[in-house]
């Protein structure tokens, strides 16, 4: 009952006129920006911090927080109407999202993400109120071993993301890994192939990355098709999913839910791996995977909600230990800060109207998005027939604000068109960039972690058998490598992949 | 007629380049809005310490004062993007310690030089390094920690917000001083490397009292010491390194104002004038007490002076600990 009275407690503290304000301005500041392609969070949050100074500390948190769940729940419209992930974790989003819009089913695709978001928003805010603390324990016992361990996981499924060639998806994979080598080594302090170029000592850009090889790839092709795309505008279809596609979905989003919520606690990939995961999972679980990144609901739901639950839990290690898990969490630490609250561990104590307010605004938030995105599908579904000539360069505008706007860099947006051009000819042949994002994405993180874990076990390898969770991992990327090697599954795999 | 000319001239000159005369009129700066660079994204302490700054100068000065981040490369992005502005008053910086005192010592190829290509206008504030342990690690004190260090050379393990980082170097020179060697764990930044102290993956973290103080009072981790002149009014209980026997152990983390090189004197004076006013104003004092920041006013020359003290410092401490490429 503990829980009731601390929620109602949250409730208190947030139903005020004031408040739901914020949080409706929050959550609708974050779709529009989610929308826009590669604006993102952080530096909407960072240009909004200013205006927060006059306003309470909760009024303020609650709509920056609002525009981080908004901004996922945009991500994905972008992502489906024109191929275009707004986060690293609406990567997913795109492959069978964007096929569904091709199918002229851009409409259900909408609202089965922004259904499935709103549950899985739901069930990981319930989860954040009733068991934050004993989760936030749970990711400190994950040490550099556990998030190897973890990595390696997720990089044996990236290889399932592909629905191409078996050899393509692996040789994108490494290719992803080597992208991701470029900067500074956190070990050592090194600088690997940055060529002597300061703007590339921290890596390439996540978001330069994926708008060039996404957004602009997916331009620089269809500038080859004439106005080709007037075939699926005609046919949208209905605005809103059958009885039959929330049967196929709900499934998936209990599993997105369940994995999202496990894998958001973790700092760092948790975002990304929950969503990349659950595409996966869903692949696995399907009757027939050969439909995968053909406009699979399954593999839309699956990732929507996964994506959207991990976004609410990644608050956990913030409110609970005052510890930012990613660049947007830093940002309400800063804004915590110039508001006078200290993050860490006594907010749950000291400021119990402040934590528990943040986590009950966040089931109203997620309330409040759904009853703007669901009117809101009528309009996104008509910019498809916006033609080409207008619509992309408007597109392309925006990539490279987006781009700019992460780090104000200029570098970083010639680093996307350049990603642009590599993009186009891997799309000439074939290859798929989903598998090169997650490559590039956990590959440093691997390696950071092995490379640590090494060095706190002065060399000993068997540090990452003799600890339990990692040991588990680790038994599950063998069998899923069996699987893989295993001569049948495998022929029935590529003759499953052939088919397309 | 050619006087009327060349005035004509000049006239329309001044109004097709306003910009480049700005830097000549210092008497009627400011005139626009100035911009307050921070080398780091927005979030950690050097942002907050800049955007505080920036809302007062703001009222003081009767223009906008924006902040902007330019992040990247251990803050040498932030550092060059400035020494390249023009110095007339409209761009500014908030350099947090290791900017112009460690990375010329460990990254070869600058294109800045933390001598000349700056103006120094003010120190701001500052926070002192703190060494705590995991609730897991037996030693409750310094003393318990040095003597486990001494007893296995190598073995006990500290995590750092990054290779030669303030932090990094703060551990390196603590185990100079004290005469052990311990294994330094860099980390991706402050949160994950105070994790890994909660989490028990290392014995001990160095970080700052803003990133440290809470969790020491929440009880999560062992406080050990602050490098500092005088314990925190934050943690009274916390003792100073000096008190336990290694007298002058100060590592302070501060950051200060800065112009690129050549900005007008009168200006440097009148941002100093006002960076003290403000330093004055009790809501500023309180809003850093609560992040573990003391104000610390001085003149234009007292913070190149540091600038130029702490460069040699941590020169050698880079070298000891073989971080330096010279």
């Amino acid at each position: 009952m503990e829980l009731l009275s601390n929620l109602s407690l949250g409730f208190d503290a947030v139903l005020t006129f004031q408040n739901l304000w914020y949080c409706f301005l929050g959550a609708l500041l974050g779709t529009l920006i989610g929308v826009l392609p590669g604006l993102g969070p952080v530096a909407t949050i960072a240009m909004l911090l200013p205006v927060t100074y006059g306003l309470p500390p909760l009024s303020a948190l609650i709509m920056l927080a609002g525009i981080y769940y908004g901004a996922q729940y945009g991500g994905s419209t972008t992502a489906i109407l024109v191929n275009l992930p707004g986060e690293s974790s609406s990567v997913v989003t795109c492959l069978d999202g964007y096929a569904m819009a091709r199918q002229g089913r851009a409409g259900a695709a909408l609202g089965i993400a922004a259904l499935g978001s709103f549950f899985a928003g739901t069930a990981a805010t319930l989860l954040i109120a009733a068991a934050a603390s004993p989760l936030a324990e749970f990711a400190l016992r994950f040490g550099p071993a556990e998030y190897f361990s973890l990595m390696f996981l997720g990089l044996i499924t990236a290889v399932a993301l592909a629905h191409g060639d078996f050899f393509k998806a692996i040789a994108m994979v490494a290719l992803g890994l080597t992208l991701g080598l470029v900067g500074i080594d956190v070990n050592s302090g090194v600088e690997r192939f940055t060529f002597g170029l300061p703007e590339l000592s921290d890596g390439v850009s996540f978001v330069a990355l994926s708008m060039g090889l996404f957004g602009v790839a997916e331009i620089l092709a269809n500038l080859e098709l004439r106005e080709k795309r007037e075939v699926f505008t005609q046919n949208i279809g209905s605005l809103l999913p059958s009885r039959q596609d929330l049967r196929a979905a709900f499934k998936p989003v209990l599993r997105g839910t369940l994995l999202g919520s496990a894998l958001g606690i973790l700092p760092g990939g948790g975002a990304v791996l929950s969503s990349f995961t659950s595409y996966t999972l869903e692949k696995r679980l399907a009757k027939d995977p050969s439909r995968f990144g053909k406009g699979a609901i399954e593999g839309l739901a699956g990732p929507e909600s996964a994506n959207n639950a991990g976004a609410q839990t990644s608050f956990i290690p913030l409110l609970v230990m005052g510890l930012p898990s990613n660049a947007v969490m830093a940002l309400m630490v800063g804004a915590m800060m110039i508001h006078g609250v200290v993050p860490g561990p006594q907010v749950m104590t000291e400021r119990p109207e402040l934590f528990w307010g943040l986590i009950a605004s966040m089931w109203l938030g997620n309330f409040f998005l759904v009853l703007l995105n669901l009117p809101l599908i009528g309009i996104w579904v008509r910019l498809l027939k916006v033609p080409y000539r207008l619509l992309y360069p408007v597109v392309l505008v925006f990539c490279c604000v987006g781009v700019y706007s992460v780090s104000n860099s200029v570098f970083d947006v010639g680093l996307a068109l350049f990603f642009g051009f590599v993009g186009y000819l891997f799309l000439k042949l074939g290859c798929e960039p989903a598998p090169l994002l997650l490559g590039f994405v956990l590959g440093p993180m691997m390696e950071e972690n092995l490379r640590r874990a090494m060095l706190l076990a002065r060399g000993d390898a068997s540090v990452f058998f003799t600890r339990p969770i990692s040991c588990t991992l680790l038994v599950l990327c063998i069998a899923l490598i069996l699987l893989l090697a295993w001569p049948q599954a495998r022929k029935a795999r590529e003759t499953a992949f052939q088919e397309g | 007629m050619s006087v009327f000319f060349s005035r004509f001239f000049f006239a329309a000159l001044f109004a097709v380049l306003p910009t480049s005369f700005a830097q000549v009129r210092a008497e009627v700066w400011p005139e626009k809005p100035v911009k307050i660079l921070v080398p780091y994204p927005p979030g950690g302490a050097c942002d907050a310490v800049g955007r505080l700054f920036a809302e007062k100068l703001s009222e003081r000065l009767r223009q906008p004062v924006v902040v902007e981040n330019r992040p990247g490369a251990g803050t040498a992005i932030g550092a060059e993007f400035l020494a390249k502005s023009a110095p007339d008053g409209y761009t500014l910086a908030v350099t947090p310690t290791g900017q112009l005192t460690i990375l010329p010592h460990v990254v070869k190829a600058l294109h800045f030089d933390p001598f000349k290509s700056f103006t120094p206008i003010s120190q701001l504030a500052y926070t002192s390094v703190v060494i705590a342990a995991s609730p897991d690690f037996p030693a409750k004190t310094l003393q318990e920690a040095v003597h486990a260090a001494k007893a296995n050379p190598g073995e006990v393990s500290y995590s750092s917000s990054g290779s030669a980082t303030i932090i990094h170097l703060a551990g390196e020179y603590f185990a100079n001083t004290a005469g052990v060697s311990f294994l330094h764990v860099p980390y991706k930044g402050s949160a994950p490397a105070v994790a890994a102290l909660l989490g028990g993956e290392v014995n001990l973290a160095f970080d700052t009292l803003t990133i440290l103080h809470p969790q020491i009072k929440a009880g999560k981790v062992k406080g050990l010491a602050i490098a500092a002149p005088a314990r925190s009014p934050l943690l009274p209980d916390l003792p100073t390194v000096s008190e336990l026997g290694y007298p002058g152990f100060e590592v302070p983390s501060w950051f200060g104002l800065i112009a690129p090189a050549g900005l007008p004197d009168e200006i440097t004076q009148r941002l100093n004038r006002e960076v003290a006013a403000i330093l004055q104003n009790g809501e500023v004092r309180k809003k850093l007490s609560a992040l573990g920041l003391t104000i610390w006013p001085s003149t234009p020359e007292q913070l190149g002076q540091r600038i130029r003290d702490d460069y040699e410092k941590y020169g050698r401490v880079a070298r000891q600990a073989n971080l330096a490429f010279d």
